[in-house]
This record gives structure tokens, C-alpha cells and sequence, in this order.
């Protein structure tokens, strides 16, 4: 019972910390983008001059007239209540923030998770592999392949895939999230889920073939993480003094491996997860890009190109959330993996 | 009687890339059942290889010549499969550092499990119920079965690595500087339960160690143990009292007593296992060298009931 305890309260703690993580993410993404150049009223006018009381007004009614930390307080207020802002851009201008992000959320959350689980799965088996078979031939090419695929350009793999199972082959559609206009009863916004929920087998059959090709691009170039950190892991532990150990008390050397050497090898893992989390959404934006998948990365690519300060400052508020929430998560799941944690 | 344990010529040879390295040359000796004898020696002379190459825990590429025989079964000659069976069931080994060799992610419970199910296909509850005897012989509570291995103490994962060894009731021990890495009254406590071990379990004991005290408390036999070769052999208060290598003479020169006015060491370092010297050798470091030390291999003689060595001169130190 010590042991449920000890994890619930490591929890709770570790829950606690995540508020001033929060607040210190989103103090530095108000102060980052202010301090970065560019006027975002002048770029409204794309790049012609306005007339100064044109320019007054809107400052103005975007706020920026008042002193920087009077527009901090402003911001974090509006933040905890939920509220965004409007966008200030060409495409979206005066639409709500949150109102367009959480509308491409779902396909965002749908390209994250199913790369993340690509990403783990190939590395992970690439890895314990190539660790238990050390300096095999199987071994030399997959370690050639951690280092290769993480070097691989996101854009390159992609437009590869896109020609070869797109186009040669025709198995899989090139781009976007769905054919035609029978959409999903919406309910998540995420396609795969949905049409789970209506148990409708022929739309999840079309939302996971989508799915596919952005997923294996994303997921495999980030595998190359996994292959390398898993095989050094294991390399440690497998040669533990407990896998000898357990050699000694005469246990098969397949539970070894799977037992001893590859849990012990996962803990160093599952702490570094959180940080591919972050790497995983930039890839993202790359990744969506690519494939016209209407998510928050490629609306993050367009307020760039418009300077929609509000609508980048919204969507980094919402990209630091979730990171930070993940960490959260993973660090439970790390306490729940290794004792030693929960002290 | 019976030996439990015959090992004949044993050589272990790693694969080095120096060339093959032997920690093991040439081994010979034989363990009854219920006796407990002692291996010393320095750091590097093969005394933990020897244990390792009885169990057959050798690292993959590991070459291991001769026999050992344990009740009459060539152990060398063995499967992989067959070999695993014999491990930790009818030979047990503990290791030196206890703290490093629990699975820190595996509670005390799961351990006990896992060596008994590898060994007989039982019924978890009981096979719980014997993990739960085996602890409670060595003073730890069942309440701690939950445990990791982490909320215990050095002594206390020593004594949770013996019942672990002790579960499946195996007839030979091997110790592998079980108390080294200990404080002295946890290293009394320990030693106090391998002597128990053979009067109530009636178990075989190899204690390897480089602590003479020890072997001076426990053992009935001692084997001094030199790049990777036995010196000395015999009864323990025998070799004690009559020394007859000058490599056992200098080891027991070199043990401290409350009366000693200098500090004994024998010079030199041990020698390199990959191009081990000539014919005797201790020769570089003996102060007793002669010619013939170093052209001629010293024979193993028997110079009183059940005491070898191997020495040129041993008639002279008798």
C-alpha cells in the first residue's frame, strides 16, 4: 500500500510544479515575441505606408498603446479565463484565436500521437535488437539506420513517400486528412476517433489511410532517436551486475533480456520522451506542410507570414500546454516504471 | 567420501585483444559435501573466474577447458539449456556488491518468483510461501516482500541474495567476496549464516575471498590461488601454521595483528594473464627465487596428508 502512496503523492507534487512552469512559459512567450522585430500594424498594411492616425487607432484597439506591463497583466488575465485574444492577421483578422486553433487541434493531436507511436515502436524494437545483438551485421545496419533516418530532412522523406506510395504505387493518398465530403459525425475533430465512435469501419478505414503516410514520415525520422538511446541502454544493462545476477539464479536469458535489461533500459527513455514531445511538434508543422494537413502547424506558418502576433502568441500559449502537460504525464509514467523516482 | 564437487584441470582463457588472457590455468581440487572451503588470493588472480566457470556465467567468447563434476556430472559438458537448469538450483552464487545485484525496478517478491518458477513449474501461492520461509531464515519479515531493493540496506540485500540462493535448497554455495563491500558487524552477521548454512542445510561452500580472517573463521580447507594457478592446498589450520609457499607465507606475513610493529607486503604486482612469466610464476616476486624457478614448472606435491604445493623448494619451508 506504501507503494500506491508514494506515487500518488509524487504525482501530486510533480502536479504542483507544472503551475509555475506554466507561468514562467507563458511570461517568456509575451515577452519573446515583443521584443522580437517587426511591427504587426504595419504589416497589415503590407508594408505600405499608413497614415499615423490610422496607425494610432489601431494600436489602440489592439492595446499596444498601453505600457508593456499593463499589457502583461492584460494577457495573463485573458489567458487563465480561456481568452486568446482576436486574431490581428490578414487571413483570420477579428476571428478568435482559440476558435481557430481548436479547430485544427484535433488533426494536430491525430499526427502527434500517431508519429509518437511510430517513432517509439520502430525505435524501441530497433533498439533492444541491436543492443542484445551487439556487433552483429543485423546490429551495424541498425545502427546505420538510427544515424541515417534522424539526418533525413521531414519535407524529403515526405514528398519520397508521397511519390512512391502515392503516386507509383497508388496504396495510399498523397495529402489531406479525407476524400469527399462525408465527413465523420463530429464529435473529438479527430477523424480516426469519430468515426470509431459511429463504429463506422469504412471512415476509419479512409482517416487511417491518411493517417499513414504523415505519420511514418514524422514517426521514422524521430526513430532514429529511439534506436540509438534504446541500443546504448541496453548495452549498460544488459552487462548489469543484476542481469548477471539473474543469470546465476538460472533464468532463461530471453527473460533477461525482456525482463532486466530492457525495463531498466526504458527508464532513461521514458525521461527523455517529454523532450521529443517538443521535437515532435516542430516536425509537425514541417510534417503538415507537407502534407496539407490542416492542423495548428500549418495556421502557425501562415500567422507567420502575416505577423499575426496575436494568433502566434495564442498557438506557442497552447504548444507550451501541452508540453508541459505531457511532461507531467511522462514523469508519472516514469515514477510508475521505476521505484526510485517516487523518493 | 564422495566429493559433491571434482573440478579437473580447469582452465578459463578470455578473449582479449591482446590474445587469449588466462585467468584460470590448470585448477585441480575437489569439494565434500558439507565442507567449506576457502580460495584467496589478490585482486585479478582468477579466484572469481573460477566461481563464474563452475556456474558456467562466463562472457559469451569465453573459452573453459577440463571438467568439473558435481555428484559424478561433467558441468563443462553441458547444454546451454541444461546448464541453466543446474544454476542457482543445485549451485547457487553470491556475489560480492549486494546493492547492484537486485533488478532496482523489481520488488523482493517478483525476484523470489522469478528463481523459483525458472526452476519448477509450481503454483505462484506456493512458491510464495517458500520465498516467504527462505526470508524469514535470514531475519527479514514477509511484510517486506512489497519492497524494492532500493529501501533495504547493504546487509539486508546481502541476506536477501542468500535466501534468494538458499530457496531452491542447491547442494553447493559459492560465495564471491560476500562480505567485502559490507561494514564488520554486518560481515560478522553474514559469516555467522554461511556457517550456519552448512551445519542445518548441510551445503558445499566455496567462499572466495582475499580476506584471510575469514577463512581462518569459516573454512575447513584453504586453496591459495595465484595467477591463475592453486599454490597451496590443505587443511585450514595446517596451511595457517605450516605454511609452505612462499607466496602463502608472504600473505600471511601480511595480515596486521594489534602486536604488529610494521606493515608486511610481499613487492611487486601480480603478474599479466596474457603472457603470465615462466615456469614458477611467483618467481619475479619471490625472495627465495632460484635458477631452477625459472626454467622448471613447480610440481604440485603432497607434502602431508591433504596439503599441497607447489614450490621447488617446499621440502625447505616444511
Amino acid at each position: 500500500m506504501a507503494r500506491g502512496r508514494s506515487l500518488l503523492a509524487y504525482a501530486a507534487t510533480r502536479g504542483l510544479l507544472a503551475i509555475p512552469m506554466l507561468l514562467i512559459l507563458l511570461t517568456a512567450v509575451f515577452f519573446i515575441l515583443r521584443v522580437l522585430p517587426g511591427d504587426p500594424v504595419l504589416a497589415l498594411w503590407g508594408g505600405r505606408e499608413p497614415p499615423p492616425e490610422i496607425v494610432e487607432a489601431a494600436r489602440h484597439e489592439l492595446g499596444l498603446d498601453k505600457p508593456p506591463w499593463l499589457q502583461y497583466l492584460d494577457y495573463m488575465s485573458r489567458v487563465f479565463r480561456g481568452d486568446l485574444g482576436r486574431s490581428i492577421g490578414e487571413f483570420y483578422r477579428g476571428k478568435p484565436v482559440w476558435g481557430e486553433i481548436s479547430s485544427r487541434l484535433p488533426a494536430t493531436v491525430e499526427l502527434s500521437v500517431g508519429s509518437m507511436l511510430v517513432a517509439s515502436s520502430v525505435g524501441i524494437v530497433t533498439g533492444v535488437v541491436s543492443g542484445a545483438r551487439r556487433d552483429t551485421r543485423l546490429d551495424v545496419v541498425l545502427r546505420l539506420y538510427g544515424t541515417v533516418i534522424w539526418v533525413i530532412p521531414i519535407f524529403w522523406l515526405g514528398v519520397l513517400f508521397q511519390i512512391v506510395f502515392a503516386i507509383w504505387l497508388g496504396w495510399l493518398p498523397p495529402h489531406g486528412r479525407w476524400q469527399g465530403t462525408d465527413f465523420p459525425h463530429p464529435v473529438t475533430g479527430m477523424y480516426t476517433i469519430d468515426s470509431l465512435l459511429e463504429r463506422n469501419p469504412a471512415h476509419f478505414w479512409t482517416a487511417l489511410r491518411h493517417l499513414v503516410l504523415p505519420c511514418l514520415t514524422l514517426g521514422l525520422v524521430l526513430s532514429g532517436f529511439f534506436t540509438k538511446t534504446v541500443r546504448a541502454n541496453m548495452l549498460r544493462t544488459i552487462t548489469a551486475d543484476y542481469a548477471e545476477a539473474a543469470h546465476a539464479r538460472g533464468v532463461p536469458g530471453r527473460k533477461i533480456v525482456t525482463r532486466h535489461a530492457f525495463r531498466n533500459a526504458l527508464v532513461p527513455v521514458v525521461t527523455v520522451l517529454g523532450l521529443q514531445f517538443a521535437i515532435l511538434f516542430a516536425g509537425a508543422v514541417i510534417t503538415e506542410k507537407t502534407f496539407s494537413i490542416d492542423g495548428i502547424g500549418l495556421l502557425l506558418l501562415e500567422s507567420v507570414v502575416s505577423k499575426d502576433m496575436t494568433m502566434i502568441q495564442g498557438i506557442v500559449v497552447v504548444y507550451a500546454t501541452i508540453i508541459v502537460g505531457v511532461s507531467l504525464v511522462i514523469d508519472i509514467l516514469g515514477a510508475v516504471v521505476d521505484p526510485r523516482i517516487r523518493l | 567420501m564422495q566429493p559433491l564437487l571434482e573440478v579437473r584441470d580447469l582452465r578459463v582463457l578470455f578473449r582479449t585483444k591482446r590474445g587469449p588472457l588466462r585467468a584460470v590455468d590448470g585448477v585441480t581440487f575437489d569439494l565434500a559435501p558439507a565442507e567449506t572451503m576457502g580460495v584467496v588470493g589478490e585482486t585479478g588472480c582468477g579466484k572469481s573466474s573460477l566461481g563464474k566457470a563452475i556456474l558456467g556465467i562466463l562472457p559469451p567468447g569465453t573459452r573453459l577447458e577440463g571438467s568439473i563434476l558435481l555428484d559424478g556430472r561433467d558441468l563443462a559438458a553441458l547444454s546451454r539449456e541444461e546448464l541453466r537448469q543446474v544454476r542457482g538450483k543445485d549451485v547457487a552464487l553470491i556475489f560480492q556488491d549486494p546493492t547492484t545485484r537486485l533488478d532496482p525496478l523489481m520488488t523482493i517478491r517478483d525476484h523470489f518468483l522469478e528463481t523459483i518458477l525458472s526452476h519448477e513449474k509450481i503454483a505462484r501461492q506456493v512458491a510464495l510461501e517458500r520465498a516467504k520461509k527462505a526470508l524469514a531464515s535470514m531475519g527479514i519479515p514477509e511484510s517486506r516482500l512489497d519492497n524494492y531493493p532500493h529501501e533495504f540496506s547493504g546487509g539486508m540485500r546481502q541476506r536477501i541474495m542468500i535466501a534468494m540462493a538458499l530457496v531452491m535448497n542447491p547442494r553447493l554455495l559459492i560465495a564471491d567476496e560476500p562480505t567485502t563491500s559490507l561494514d564488520v558487524i554486518v560481515e560478522a552477521q553474514i559469516l555467522n549464516i554461511l556457517e550456519d548454512l552448512k551445519r542445518v542445510y548441510k551445503m558445499s561452500l566455496l567462499l572466495i575471498t582475499h580476506n584471510l580472517g575469514i577463512v581462518a573463521e569459516v573454512c575447513d580447507r584453504v586453496a591459495v590461488m595465484y595467477a591463475g594457478e592453486f599454490v597451496e592446498l590443505g587443511p585450514m589450520r595446517e596451511v595457517f601454521k605450516h605454511p609452505i609457499h612462499p607466496y602463502t607465507r608472504g600473505l600471511l606475513a601480511s595480515i596486521i595483528h594489534l602486536e604488529s610493529k610494521e606493515l608486511n607486503s610481499i613487492d611487486g604486482l601480480p603478474p599479466d594473464l596474457v603472457s603470465p612469466p615462466p615456469a614458477c610464476r611467483f618467481h619475479p616476486r619471490c625472495a627465495y627465487v632460484q635458477d631452477v624457478c625459472r626454467t622448471k614448472d613447480p610440481e604440485w606435491v603432497e607434502y602431508t596428508p591433504g596439503h599441497f604445493a607447489a614450490c621447488h623448494f617446499g621440502r625447505d619451508f616444511l
